[in-house]
Formats: C-alpha cells, structure tokens, sequence
C-alpha cells in the first residue's frame, strides 16, 4: 500500500483527518441552512422557536456517510490497496538491453539482437507480478525505453522494438544509469545486463565491480567478424584527379586474408589483398584516379558476422581543376603562375571590355573591364574608374605592405616580403574586408558576398614584385577564398559513429572547429585530453572546418568495439529462472474509484439541491431516497399530493 | 393567431370548447351571450304580466288582447354585457417554486383570457401585489389574443403583497359588477379574508384560484433553519422537524379552506391548483368540476 510514499501509519491518519475536516463542514456549514418562503405566516408557531436547538447535531446523517464512504474510497483507490500484499515484496529492476553496432551481426543467418530480445522477455517473464521494470537501450548513451512499469506487456513491447544502433556500447555510462535510477527507488532489485559485452571502453569499467545486483545475460556467439576501421581518400598533390585511400583493416576472429575492392561509380579502380591477423588492424594504401565526382566504394569481399562493416562509401568531388578566365592585355606575366599549379585551368581574353566565357569558374580582371557585369567569384587587379571599387592613384615609394592578420587572404604573408613602387589607393565599402594597408590606406580589399570579389590596387607580377615568393601564395590564398565552394578538401574520410577525433586540421588548439551535420546545422565539439572531439550518434557527412583548412568525414561505418567485458562469474546468470506463477495480489483501485464516485454522485444526486439555491430535502434513509430520486427523474407529470 | 410564448397553438385549440360562465345575474347594457334571470330587453320570453300604466305599448300581446279584451304585456329575460376582471398576482411570493407560480399564473391566465376572446367577452386583466398596476382589456375575438398573451409574458413578480389596499382601489375604480377572477396565492401579512369578501357584498362574482407550490404546502426542509420572507426579507430562525411540519400543514390547510368557505358562502367559487399539476388538468378538471362551475 503507498500513496506519495507514505506508510500504513501516515495513511490512516491522512484518512482520520478527511474524515474529521468533512465530519467539521457537516457541523459547521450544514447546520443552519438558509430557505425563502412565499410568507412567514405559517412558520410564526413558538413551538418551532422554543424547540431546544441540536447544537452539535449533524443533519444529515446519511450524506455524510455517503460522503465520507465516498472519500475513503478514493483515498484507497489512489493509495493502491491490496491484500495478501504482505506475501509479496514488489523490485525495481533495470534491464540494460545491449543494442549497439555489433548487435547487427548474425549467427547461423540469426540476428544477435532477436536472440538478446528474447532472453530479455524470458527474463521479464521470469520476474513475480508486482515488480516494475525500467528499460534502457543502450549503445554509446544509454536511452531508457519503458519507466518502471508493472505491466510486462508494455516492457515486452517495448523489447521488440529494440533496434541494433551504430555505436559501440559504453559500458560505464550504462551501468552508472543503472545505479542513478536504483538509487531513488525504495525497493531496488537486480540491474540486468542482456547483450553481447563487446564494449567501446578500452579498459574495463570499474563499476561492474562495484555493482552487487549486477546480473549478466550474455549473448554468446563464436566471434568472425573482418571489419572496415577507417578509410581516408587524400588527393595526390601535383596530380590532378589522383587519389589515395588509406584503408584500415580489422579483425575479431582469426586470421584471414581479406579482398579489399575500391569501386568507383560501381566499376573497381583498384583491389589488393589484406592478410589480417587475429585481433588487428592493418592499413593499406591503394591509389586511383578520378577527375569527376561521385562515389568511391571501399569493400571487403568476406562473408563474416557484420555486414554493414564491410562496406565504406565517400562521395568525392570533381577533381579536374578550376577553370580561371584571365582578361589581361599582357597573358604572358600570368603562364608561369597558372603553369605551376595543375589545379587551376586558365584561359586568357584580351579585349576591352572583356566578354566573360560561360564555363570560367573565376574571373580575374588586370586592369580591364568585364563586357558584361560579372556573377561569378571576380579577382580585380588595379580595377579601372568604373569598376565597383573606387580608387585612386598613388605613388607608393616602396613602402612595406602591412597585411592584415586576421583575413585568410593574407594567410602566410609577411610585412618584410612586400614591397610597392606604385599602385592605387582603394576606398573600402561598408561591409569589405582590408586585407592589406601602405601608408595607412587600403591597397587590398576582400568584398564578400555572392558572388565574392577581390580588388588589388597593385599589379604583383610587375618588376621585381614578381620575384618575390609570397606572389604565388598571395594568389593561391586569394583563389582558395575566392572559390572555396569549387576547391577540393585535402581529406575525405570514412569512420564510424560515435565520439570522433578531429585531427589533422590546423593544429591551432585555442580556435574551435566548426562541424555541421548533412543538414548544415553545427554540431557541438568539445576539448578532451587529445583533442577536440564531436558526437555522432548516428550516421551521416559531417564537414569540418579549422581556419582554412577542411576535412570531410563520412560516418557510415558501424563504430567498432574495442573490448570484450567477462564479468565476475558470480554476476553471471547461469539461467533464467522459470516465471514464478504466483497470482499477483488483487488490484482494488479500479473497483474503490468507482464505489467512492458512486457515493459521491448518489450524494449529489440526493442530499443537494443547489441548483435552486435551497437546502438539502430530508431523507429518511438512502434507498428511499434514492427511489424518490428516480421517480423525480422519470415523471412527466406531477401530482399535487394533496390532490384538491 | 400569433404564436404565444406562454401557451402553444395546440393547448389553445383544446380550450375553444370551453366557456366562461358565472352564476349571478348582472345588470348591464344589452349584447351579451348568456341570459340572466333579470326581466328586461332580451330575445327569451320569460312570462305575462297585466298592462299598467306608462309600459311599452311594443311589448303588448296584441292577440290575447283581440281575443280577451284585456291588456297583457310580454315579459323577456334580459342578455346583459357582464364585465369580466381578472385580478393576477405578481408579488414576490409568486416567484417562488418549481415551476415558479408567476409562470403558472401567466399561463392560467392567458388560458382563461383565450377561452373568453374566443367567445367575444371582454376581459380586463389586473396584475396586482401591493397596489392594482396598469391593466389591460382583452376582447375582440381569437386574433385579438396575442396582445394579451404578450402583456401576461412581460409580468415579474416583485414587491409585497397588499390586499387590503387593492381590494380598495379595487371597488373604488370597478363599479360595475361583474365576474371577478382572482389568481393569487393569498400570502399576506394581514388577515385579508374579510377584505376579499367585501367584494363579494359588492355584487362581484368571485372566482378564486389559489395557486400554491409544493413547497408551500409541503416544505422539502428539516432541521435548523434560517427562513427567509421572499417578499418582507424578514428572517427566523426555527428548528423544523416532523411535530413542526405536522403544525405547519395544518395551519396551511386551515388557511386555504378559509377561503373556500369564504367564496362558496358568498355564492363565489373556489379552486386549489397546486402548481405541480399539469394545466390542462386544472383546466379540463379542477375548475371544471369545483363548485358552480367556472369554466
């Protein structure tokens, strides 16, 4: 019996003080009631006034006790009340079902997870009637799927309805849900474990020893599993359209060799053969070419326990290089430039105005005009009168270029590598960015917007500028910021879910990346003892950004375990127990409820009139009563009961 | 006929069988529909009498006189215009009840004026409670009922009941006898007993419908109570139980067979109507039956 957890004791007295405050308001606000009469003619007898006055009478009897049968009742009805609820003592139990990524794998052509739901149901069966179970889902964050619920059938429903995650299982975390959901409770039970105990943790948790009502259900199976660990694609510097994947092998199980395909559009590029030990993982590099986009399949050819590790798939970008149109009259200072990077397509017009081609990616300007007005990321160099950058001659003397720290443009570029003889002096608009100052004026102004543009108010390939080793780099930052969208990342990356290591980016610890899901949206990252890192709980694209740096990662890949748990032998359950058979003690809630509104009603229905703002009628006993009730109820017409 | 708020059309086609009559014989002007037992201009032959000086030479027997040589003169029975009032109350008092008697008056009331139109009688409808209010004359056949019926809906009940002071403004504006309704439930402060009478010495015909509610002959009540005039706001506190309810009904009962005695003595009639009783009951039964038949 409980209600608001109070004891037997503290149930009884809240009962007594109903009881006396509705015994009170008989006393009190029933005593004298208030009627109006046609005329008092009738009610001027001195009997009635010298009749002694019942001071602590009660007048109605029969509604109070309706009344206080009807209170108790639904005081028992909301405290729960059983009999022979001595005999059983009802637990709370955590169930822990285990549906981590390695919960997909077959046995025999039989699922892990549907052999884990049903020792979970055997489990649940098992248990007397009357305990509750609470059920969490567990992979890297442990979910809980039913509140210590009484009705097996809702627990069992919600079993069925486990579905392997793509994240290992951290043990730790849901053992201390476990703990943290016993804790509050008054009569906790045993917190069962029903999985395969490959586990995320590196190391053994330490509160599996700390747990005396931990009991384990394993899933045992005879482990074969090769699996895809990683897969990273670098494009080859200096070769455009070239590519290397990284792919890493694992194993659980024995030896084997492994075929690794690498398909590109469905068609292989590539194969080689892996031989992976026990217990191991090996990386192989394998190398391919593609200057258009699409996807690049990593497969292992094994028939083994877990499918879906078996397969990596990355989308890759178009590769073939960015088509630059140069409108200059004097194309020869600019060969020797594009000439050194593969990656960028130029293409030179030399009219005035320029007409613009149809498949330039970048335009580049050198003092001209474009023919038409440019929609497309725009390099202006020394931009003419009528061009969006106002300007104005300046003859610089070979002052020092100061550039601007924070503008990626600038990125790499030091004051001492620059000098100007002449150049122009740009008024910067609301909104551009100063990329580089002589003399306290803007000389570099990096407008962004869409479509992006740059001005320049010096030409660097003239004279001696063009020696200067920072004038490949200043156009190389300029292009990469121009046409961000159409660059290629310098790694793309296959994973698995979960917490992932962001590394290999900038390197600059103090600056947050930013990582934003397939959707855009940003997900958070946090600093650990090795990094930054995100959370993954389910699969997807993830793109992260460092500075200028960007990195592709595809998290498809089912996150594997790193270790195998064996528990205490004494937390083991050798077997399920058989269900215990015993009938659970009557529930009389329901039938109180009713009896206690029935009360209540009969009261409504008999004793008050307040609809007519009079008192209640007298009643000799409820049955009458109540009969008098239904005859009101269903006559049509009244007879004077005097019947003159 | 307009449709009315208080009675339906099909309650009121009931009613057209039915007519106001009264027992007394009233003088008044020729044009009315039921004979009186007074001598005078009238269509009925009532009897001979022998010629006397100054009669009315158009009433001679002029056959009797060829054959007899003597002079007989016909004597009619007269068909006076008889002015019918209705006195309704609409003091505090008759708000009370369930359903309230104000809303059974008005629809008594508006039953008995249909009945009279119909039959082209002229009826004037007095509210009163501590003095006569404005009243309204109902006449004029079946089309001229809705008005009636309108003013009979727009009555509330409020203020105290003064018999004394309308029974004399009364017989001061009503001079002319005639048949005289009264539907009220009598509740006064004073004894009025004899002031009602007093018009019954007037010559008026009294006809009295004493409507009551249940819990006023019966009070649904027990205990200790705070009883409360609905019309006075005056307050007692008493203790009623079964010896005070048995004092109670018999003061009740004593009060209204006062009453009747009172009218059926004064050759008037008289009518309890609880308002629990359906209307047509009253209508079809009670009032048809009561002594001298008023309706």
């Amino acid at each position: 019996m409980e209600l608001l957890n109070l004891t037997l004791l503290q149930l009884l007295g809240a009962a007594a003080g109903v009881s006396a405050i509705v015994v009170a308001l008989y006393f009190l606000d029933r005593r004298r009631r208030r009627v109006t009469v046609s005329s008092l003619r009738f009610w001027r007898d001195s009997r009635m006034e010298r009749h002694p006055l019942p001071q602590r009478r009660i007048q109605q009897p029969w509604s109070l006790l309706l009344v206080l049968l009807g209170l108790l009742a639904l005081l028992g009805a909301l405290a729960d009340i059983r009999w022979n609820v001595n005999t059983f003592r009802s637990l709370d139990h955590v169930l822990v079902l285990d549906t981590s990524s390695w919960m997909q794998a077959r046995e025999d052509g039989v699922p892990l997870m549907d052999r884990a739901k049903r020792l979970a149901v055997r489990y649940v069966r098992s248990l007397p009637p009357g305990d509750r179970v609470l059920l969490v889902m567990s992979d890297a964050n442990p979910v809980p799927a039913a509140a210590f619920e009484e009705d097996f059938g809702v627990v069992e429903a919600a079993i069925a309805g486990a579905v392997p995650g793509n994240t290992a299982l951290q043990l730790g975390e849901a053992l201390g849900f476990a703990r943290q959901m016993l804790e509050d409770r008054d009569d906790p039970g045993d917190i069962v474990f029903v999985g395969s105990r490959w586990i995320a943790e590196e190391e053994i948790p330490a509160i599996t020893r700390e747990l005396p009502n931990l009991r384990v259900i394993p899933v045992d199976a005879k482990w074969r599993n090769v699996y895809i660990d990683k897969v990273t694609l670098q494009p080859r510097e200096r070769d455009a359209g070239g590519w290397t994947a990284h792919v890493s092998v694992g194993n659980r199980g024995p030896a084997a060799e492994v075929p690794v395909q690498v398909l590109f559009g469905s068609a292989p590029v590539t194969a080689t053969t892996l031989r992976v030990p026990s217990d191991a993982v090996v990386t192989v590099p394998l190398e391919f070419r593609t200057g258009a986009a699409g996807w690049v399949d990593v497969r292992l050819d094994v028939a083994d326990m877990v499918r879906r590790d078996n397969v990596a798939r990355v989308e890759v970008p178009r590769t073939g290089g960015v088509h630059v149109q140069v409108c200059t009259k004097t194309p020869a200072r600019f060969a020797s430039l594009f000439r050194a990077n593969p990656a960028w397509i130029p293409s030179y017009r030399a009219e005035s105005p320029c007409p613009l081609s149809a498949d330039a990616e970048v335009i580049v300007l050198d003092a001209v005009l474009p023919a038409t007005a440019t929609n497309r990321p725009t390099l202006w160099i020394q931009p003419p009168a009528d061009s969006p950058f106002s300007s104005r001659p300046a003859e610089l003397g070979r002052r020092r270029v100061s550039w601007n720290a924070a503008s990626p443009i600038s990125d790499g570029l030091q004051t001492s590598e620059l000098a100007l003889d002449r150049g122009s002096y740009l008024t910067a608009a609301e909104g551009d960015q100063v990329v580089a100052e002589a003399d306290g004026s803007a000389i570099a102004i990096a407008r962004p917007g869409n479509p992006p543009q740059v001005a320049w108010g010096f030409q660097p390939l003239l004279a001696e500028m063009r020696f200067e080793v920072s004038t490949p780099l200043l156009f190389a930052n300029t292009f990469r910021w121009l046409a961000s969208s159409t660059s290629v990342p310098e790694e793309l990356s296959v994973g698995s879910a979960g917490s992932v290591l962001i590394a290999g980016l900038d390197g600059r610890e103090e600056e947050a990346p930013v990582v934003l899901d397939e959707a855009g949206a940003p997900v958070p990252v946090s600093k650990s003892t090795d990094g930054w890192r995100f959370f993954a709980g389910r699969g997807g694209v993830y793109q992260m950004r460092q500075g200028h740096r960007e990195r592709i990662v595809s998290l498809t890949l089912p996150q594997p375990p790193h270790s195998f748990w064996e528990p205490d032998p004494a937390q083991m359950m050798a077997g399920i127990p058989a269900a215990s058979g015993a009938e659970p003690p009557m529930r009389w809630w329901p039938w109180l409820a009713l009896f206690g509104l029935l009360c209540l009603v009969a009261d409504a229905l008999l004793f008050d009139r307040r609809g007519q703002g009079e008192a209640a009628r007298p009643v000799t006993n409820p049955l009458a009563a109540m009969g008098a009730a239904v005859r009101q109820l269903f006559r049509k017409e009244a007879r004077s009961r005097h019947g003159l | 006929m307009a449709a009315s708020p208080i009675v339906d059309k099909q309650f009121l086609e009931r009613l057209e069988r039915l007519t106001l009559r009264w027992r007394k014989s009233f003088p008044g002007s020729i044009g009315g529909h039921q004979v009186a037992r007074l001598k005078g201009a009238g269509q009925e032959f009532l009897d001979h009498r022998q010629f006397s000086q100054g009669d009315d030479l158009r009433s001679v027997n002029w056959r009797a006189y060829m054959r007899l040589e003597k002079l007989f003169l016909k004597v009619f029975q007269m068909e006076p215009h008889v002015p019918i009032r209705m006195l309704v109350d609409v003091s505090g008092s008759m708000a009370l009840g369930a359903p309230s008697k104000l809303a059974y008056m008005q629809r008594l009331a508006a039953a008995l004026c249909y009945v009279g139109v119909v039959r082209l009688e002229t009826i004037q409808v007095v509210p009163f409670s501590s003095e006569l209010h404005e009243d309204f004359v109902a006449a004029g056949g079946r089309h001229r009922f809705a008005p009636v019926a309108g003013f009979l809906g727009s009555l509330q009940a409020s203020g105290r009941s003064e018999a004394r002071v309308v029974i004399r403004q009364f017989a001061n504006r009503f001079l002319q006898r005639g048949l005289l309704i009264v539907i009220s439930d009598f509740f006064d402060e004073a004894d009025v007993i004899a002031e009602w009478q007093s018009l019954a010495l007037l010559g008026h015909e009294l006809c009295l419908i004493h409507l009551a509610a249940e819990e006023d002959r019966n009070p649904p009540w027990q205990g200790l109570l705070d009883v409360v005039d609905a019309e006075t706001g005056e307050t007692r506190q008493l203790h009623f139980d079964d010896e005070a309810r048995s004092r109670y009904e018999e003061a009740f009962d004593a009060f209204y067979r006062d009453f009747e005695r009172m009218a059926l003595r004064n050759e008037g009639r008289y009518v309890f109507v609880n308002t629990a009783m359906p209307l047509e009951d009253v209508l079809f039964g009670a009032l048809g039956h009561m002594q001298g038949a008023p309706a």
